[in-house]
């Protein structure tokens, strides 16, 4: 550090030495406020007992009052005060002999003081001794007002920030504030303190800092993501810094919604929760390129002898769309067309053993998943899949078969008892359930939905023609022998006129039964049960109705409008439910993928992505995918939990004490086997399925970190402090030579606990 | 494919209805399983099996009137090509002493071989009974009160709604317990306090097995001391760690009722599977198909409950169920099947009960859905049956009064319906019948045999007092 000439001057015009090196160091002069460096009266500056005539003393000055620890001389008053003797008092560096000087002298009794110049010693180390008789008493006092430094050796100021640091935002699109501790320290040189700046070096935003020019700063976070910060300090000639990664994770609301739209929540999907707001980020669900099933060739009804082994399998077994499921699962984005499509499906079941004909079933809904509930009804009334499995389409005027009129009106519109626009029932005088239709009605509808038959065939897989299960049924001619043309009572008292066609009554049934005002609540309550909760209040349902009636464009049935009420509403937004009955419990398709997605869910060797082959895990937990045992899906709407009266639990009809282990032991698998793929010609699994645990290793060596992070992924963050002790524990008791098995550890016990199994 | 599928249109229903039950009662109770606790084989046991047959059997097809009576029946069936031949009905022709005219059961009901056994042979052996027309009724009905004001059970027809009446007897408002979990209430104690429910379902969670404090089991098909087994525990350091906080985490978080629900079943499985400790071998052969497992899997279950004192159940309560009934289309072959199955299995379990020595303590019982429609439904080829209500159903076992119909006489005069499109016991003109004999009469009946005291029978059936009898007097 160069020292001006006018300042060299100055200090060579005071009698300052100047120390002139080759690399040109100087000297400077530093005032300090005047402070208290030793006080022999003060036990905490040196004292309580004065000195002793004769005896050293030695105070550790250096540095302190504000002074450089590099300071080559103090400038100092010295008091004595109450000498029992005459005497003189001499200050010298620590560390070195007594010189034969002296910095004051005095008489006994008396109060003195003067100024000095001293050197320190090593250490910082200043020495004192009085100049009296041995046993003879005196106190000093040394103030200190500047001191000398040189300037030269500046060192950058030394900044420090710690380990990297996390957060969890509180709420979707609400920012995060995390206090952050910097120390930093210099030397003093070349002039005092060190100035301190803040800056994001990179992220999804800018942090702001507040106080911003201090060290210890709390940092707000406005978006979840990776943070890296900067803290610089600048001592007037050179710089220091420190670096900290933050990581800002999304709230666990956004989780949340992420794990209601989902198969399973990742980071990715709650980063863009969190940052693009619940509204926009279903937004971008729905604009997703939809995922589905391929067209099949249609196979006969009735397998031929000569389609055997992977003939059969694949055509006459659900094995190919049961895998293109799962692979759509893992890996789609359309993830919240995926799961509302499902719902539709359980809403609307139904099984067949061809491939051909399910598929065009399963994309009725893929197709409408954010569309028309009315268009639903009308391809699923002439769907061929559903004709045969409810039998509309041998159903005639002569010979009519109710099974299809039944369903529609029981399970895919109205439901059987009438309901308040909040979904609750309305009753008679006599306190029963006021039905919605009886049989009168089933008769009616029956009698509308005669006359309908396989649409033309098209040449099959085995080269016989067979109907192209793709196309809708048609009209069976002439259809003034097998279409009922009589009067048919519909819902509400309407009575459709005779004389109607096949397709004009069709579509005024459906007409009837899409304007009924119990379609809003009971579909809308349903959905509602399938994404977010099982126990919506009335006032909830009662929203969702009045968007079903009308999606605000005038729009009736727009289920995409319902849907996204749904997610927004304020009922599943807001964090983790206090109520008391609150959630739903994960039926094992959604328990399995959302183990499957959190952890990156691959094949066996981890190569490549799973084969998808993953239905006979969900079937060992009661759930066949596309199998439902009944036309009254997998499990009953209306299935209440166990012990609880008038609490609807769904899920729960699928749980039992056998499947309770069952979903245990699958995590068992998962986490420390994984699936294994099999061999042979046309393996069912070719690849296998494993989790991807390599990422969370790192973490291994800290289990409350682990924890966090695997709590974060499956729980959004919310386990209690007991659980997570718990956790950690249980961790702890692996060696941390086995990091692998750390994680496993900790994956077993989130993904097997019931506060993961009921999504809340 | 390395599953087996059998794939039927309307496969058996699978509603569910676990039972509430105090997890604490159960904890303390089979923390007794684990001590010397020596009690005597059961010496007054009794079990009731319930056999479910979900979709609502075509009971028309399965027994038939013969001789005079079959003119009507085949004037409404045959020309649809619904009915079944008077000559293959006799081999498995019987004559009940109540009714004093013959019938048929349907063929599948005779044996499948030579010698084997059969429900045809065991009716003929005074080991199965028929009770004729049994439905949900709120109270007694005949055609002009079912067609005017009287009151009728919600939602006739509806196989979830009418599954619901059979199974908890409660027909003007939907019930939350079944009777079958009602009358594990009124014996509970019989048991001993061990902590082994009364209730065991091999058919998945249904709300007959609910009871208001009794808590069923459910267990699968499989060797019985694997049903319910967790695995992935070893006696390590690590594993014992992990078992600990899983095991802890299982008391977290139990404000929330849906957690609380799902970390007590699965306590509940880990108790109990730690006392289906064997898989006790049964001699007697049952088909290796749905029913037949779950059948096997009662009788070792039964066999394994006689040779541990530690469980000591005094009172035991079964249900099964085999679905594809819900005969739309089809029923010619689908019913032969489906018979078949139910009757092969059933004979099965009788003969198990007899390997064990308790075919006079084990009673098996028939509930379904509905009914069928007499007239068919349905294109000609194709043809099949609509739902209907009252039907026929069977009860087995040594104690039976076997040989014999019955019922509650009806407005026709008999306990069995007249077949006829609008006729006396005919809904409509359809052949729905009105059934003369209430599931409460059918249940009571059962309940008084297994011991509820006949001062408690109207706690388990409330609606018990609206018929004429309380016992119908098929059991010993």
């Amino acid at each position: 550090m160069w020292v001006s000439g006018a300042l060299r001057a100055l200090l060579l015009g005071a009698g300052v030495a100047v120390l002139a090196t080759p690399s040109e160091a100087a000297i400077r002069y530093y005032t300090v406020s005047p402070c208290r460096l030793v006080d022999t009266r003060d036990a905490a500056l040196g004292g309580p007992t004065p000195l002793s005539g004769g005896t050293p003393r030695t105070f550790t000055v250096g540095g302190r009052c504000g002074t450089s620890p590099t300071a080559s001389g103090l400038i100092l008053n010295i008091t004595v005060t109450q000498p029992n003797a005459a005497g003189f008092l001499t200050v010298y560096p620590g560390g070195t002999a007594v010189p034969a000087t002296s910095n004051v002298n005095f008489r006994s009794g008396v109060t003195r003081a003067n100024s000095a110049m001293a050197r320190v010693g090593a250490g910082g180390a200043l020495s004192v001794v009085a100049g009296m008789p041995a046993g003879t008493t005196v106190h000093v006092i040394i103030d200190v007002s500047g001191y000398f430094d040189d300037t030269v050796n500046n060192q950058p100021p030394f900044v420090a920030l710690g380990s990297a640091k996390s957060l969890q935002l509180p709420g979707i699109l609400r920012a995060g504030t995390l206090a952050i501790n910097g120390s930093v320290t210099d030397d003093g040189k070349p002039a005092g303190g060190a100035v301190v700046s803040w800056q994001t070096l990179s992220g999804p935003s800018i942090v702001t800092f507040s106080p911003a020019n201090s060290a210890s700063t709390t940092a707000t976070f406005p978006a979840a993501g990776t943070y890296v910060l900067r803290l610089s300090a600048w001592d007037g000639a050179l710089g220091g810094y420190a670096d900290v990664t933050v990581v800002a994770s999304p709230s666990a609301d956004a989780w949340r919604l992420v794990e209601q739209s989902t198969w399973g929540a990742n980071l990715v999907y709650a980063t863009v929760a969190q940052n693009a707001g619940a509204g926009a980020y279903v937004d971008w669900q729905i604009a997703q390129t939809p995922t589905g099933y391929p067209t099949y060739t249609p196979f006969p009804t009735d397998r031929p002898s000569t389609c055997s082994g992977a003939c059969d399998r694949d055509n006459y077994s659900l094995y190919h769309p049961q895998r293109i499921f799962f692979n759509n699962a893992l890996y789609g984005n359309d993830q919240l067309r995926q799961r509302v499509a499902f719902a539709l499906h359980k809403i609307i079941p139904l099984t067949t053993q061809q491939p051909s004909q399910l598929a065009p079933y399963l994309n009725i809904f893929r197709n409408n998943a954010f569309g028309d509930f009315r268009a639903v009804l009308r391809e699923m009334s002439l769907n061929v899949a559903m004709g045969v499995y409810l039998d509309m389409i041998t159903s005639t005027r002569t010979r009519p078969n109710e099974n299809y009129a039944r369903e529609i009106l029981q399970l895919f519109s109205v439901g059987t008892d009438l309901l308040n626009p909040d979904g609750t029932k309305q009753f008679d005088g006599n306190g029963v359930p006021a039905p919605s239709y009886t049989q009168a009605e089933v008769d009616g509808f029956t009698k509308v939905f005669t006359g309908w038959t396989f649409p033309a065939q098209v040449t099959g897989g085995t080269g016989t023609l067979v109907p192209n299960y793709a196309s809708p049924m048609r009209q069976r001619t002439p259809e003034s022998t097998y279409h009922d043309n009589g009067t048919k009572l519909l819902l509400g008292g309407q009575t459709l006129a005779g004389g109607g066609t096949t397709v004009v009554d069709l579509d005024a049934a459906l007409n009837n039964i899409f304007a009924h005002p119990n379609v809003g609540p009971f579909i809308g309550k349903q959905l509602i049960q399938q994404l977010v909760t099982s126990n919506p209040s009335p006032a909830y349902v009662a929203r969702i109705t009045s968007v079903f009636n009308n999606d605000g464009t005038g729009r009736r049935g727009n289920l995409g409008a319902v849907v996204k009420a749904i997610l927004l509403d304020t009922e599943a937004r807001g964090g983790d439910p206090v109520d008391l009955d609150s959630g739903h419990l994960k039926e094992p398709v959604l328990y399995v993928l959302n183990i499957l997605r959190a952890f990156e869910a691959r094949s066996f060797d981890g190569a490549t992505t799973s084969d998808s082959y993953l239905n006979p895990q969900i079937q060992n937990m009661g759930q066949d995918l596309f199998r439902p045992p009944t036309v009254f899906s997998y499990f009953p709407a209306d299935f209440e939990v166990p012990g609880h009266i008038g609490l609807a639990g769904p899920e729960f009809g699928l749980l039992s004490a056998t499947t309770a282990l069952r979903r245990a032991n699958f995590v068992n698998t998962i986490v420390f086997n994984g699936i294994q793929p099999n061999t042979g010609a046309n393996p069912n699994a070719p690849l296998g399925t494993s989790l991807t645990l390599a990422p969370l290793y790192p973490l291994a060596g800290d289990p409350a970190r682990l924890v966090d992070e695997v709590c974060m992924r499956l729980l959004h963050g919310s386990a209690s402090s007991q659980m997570r002790t718990s956790m950690i524990t249980a961790v702890n008791a692996v060696p941390v030579s086995n990091p692998r098995l750390r994680v496993q550890q900790a994956i077993y016990l989130a993904a097997t606990s019931s506060q993961f199994q009921v999504q809340r | 494919m390395d599953e087996q599928f059998r794939y039927t249109r309307r496969d058996f229903l699978r509603r569910s209805g676990c039972t509430a039950a105090s997890v604490a009662a159960i904890a303390t109770g089979l923390d007794r399983l684990g001590l010397v606790n020596v009690l005597a084989a059961p010496t007054d046991y009794r079990a009731l099996v319930c056999v479910f047959m979900s979709g609502g059997n075509d009971s028309n097809n399965m027994i038939i009137p013969l001789d005079a009576g079959y003119a009507p029946y085949q004037a409404v069936r045959q020309p649809a090509g619904l009915a079944i031949a008077q000559a293959a009905l006799e081999p498995t022709a019987v004559l009940p002493p109540s009714l004093a005219v013959r019938f048929g059961f349907h063929p599948s009901l005779g044996p499948a071989a030579v010698g084997a056994q059969s429900l045809h042979g065991l009716f003929a052996a005074g080991r199965v009974a028929v009770v004729a027309n049994v439905g949900p009724l709120v109270e007694p009905l005949n055609r002009t009160q079912y067609q005017g004001s009287g009151r009728k059970p919600y939602q006739l027809f509806s196989h979830s709604d009418q599954v619901t009446q059979w199974q908890t007897a409660y027909s003007s408002t939907r019930g939350q317990t079944g009777w079958g979990g009602r009358i594990a209430d009124e014996v509970v104690s019989l048991n001993g306090g061990n902590g082994f429910p009364v209730v065991t379902s091999i058919a998945g969670t249904q709300v007959f097995n609910v009871g208001a404090q009794t808590r069923a089991l459910g267990v699968g098909t499989g060797a019985l001391n694997q049903v319910l087994v967790l695995n992935g525990f070893n006696t390590s350091a690590e594993a014992t760690a992990r078992r600990n906080s899983f095991d802890y985490l299982r008391t977290l978080d139990r404000t929330f009722n849906l957690v609380a629900t799902s970390e007590d079943m699965t306590s509940q499985a880990i108790n109990i599977g730690a006392a289906l400790s064997q898989d006790p071998a049964i001699t007697t052969v049952f088909p290796n198909d749905g029913l037949g497992n779950q059948l096997r899997q009662v009788a070792k279950i039964i066999k394994l409950n006689l040779e541990s004192p530690a469980l000591g159940l005094n009172r035991q309560i079964f249900f099964v169920s085999i679905g594809g009934f819900d005969t739309h289309t089809g029923e010619l072959v689908g019913q032969q099947n489906l018979l078949r199955d139910l009757c092969d299995a059933m004979a099965a379990f009788y003969n198990a009960t007899v390997e064990l020595g308790v075919s006079d303590r084990v009673t098996t019982f028939t509930l379904s859905d509905f009914g069928r429609t007499l007239s068919p439904s349905g294109s000609a080829g194709d043809v099949g049956t609509d739902h209907g209500w009252g039907s026929h159903h069977f009860v087995m076992g040594g104690a039976v009064r076997g040989g014999n119909f019955y019922g509650v006489a009806g407005p026709n005069g008999s306990i069995f319906p007249t077949l006829q499109l609008g006729g006396p016991n005919d809904t409509d003109n359809r052949g729905r019948w009105i059934p003369t004999a209430a599931v409460d009469q059918y249940g009571a009946t059962l309940a008084s045999w297994f011991g509820v005291a006949p001062g408690d029978l109207s706690t388990v059936f409330p609606n018990i007092g609206r018929f004429t009898t309380n016992n119908l007097g098929f059991m010993l």
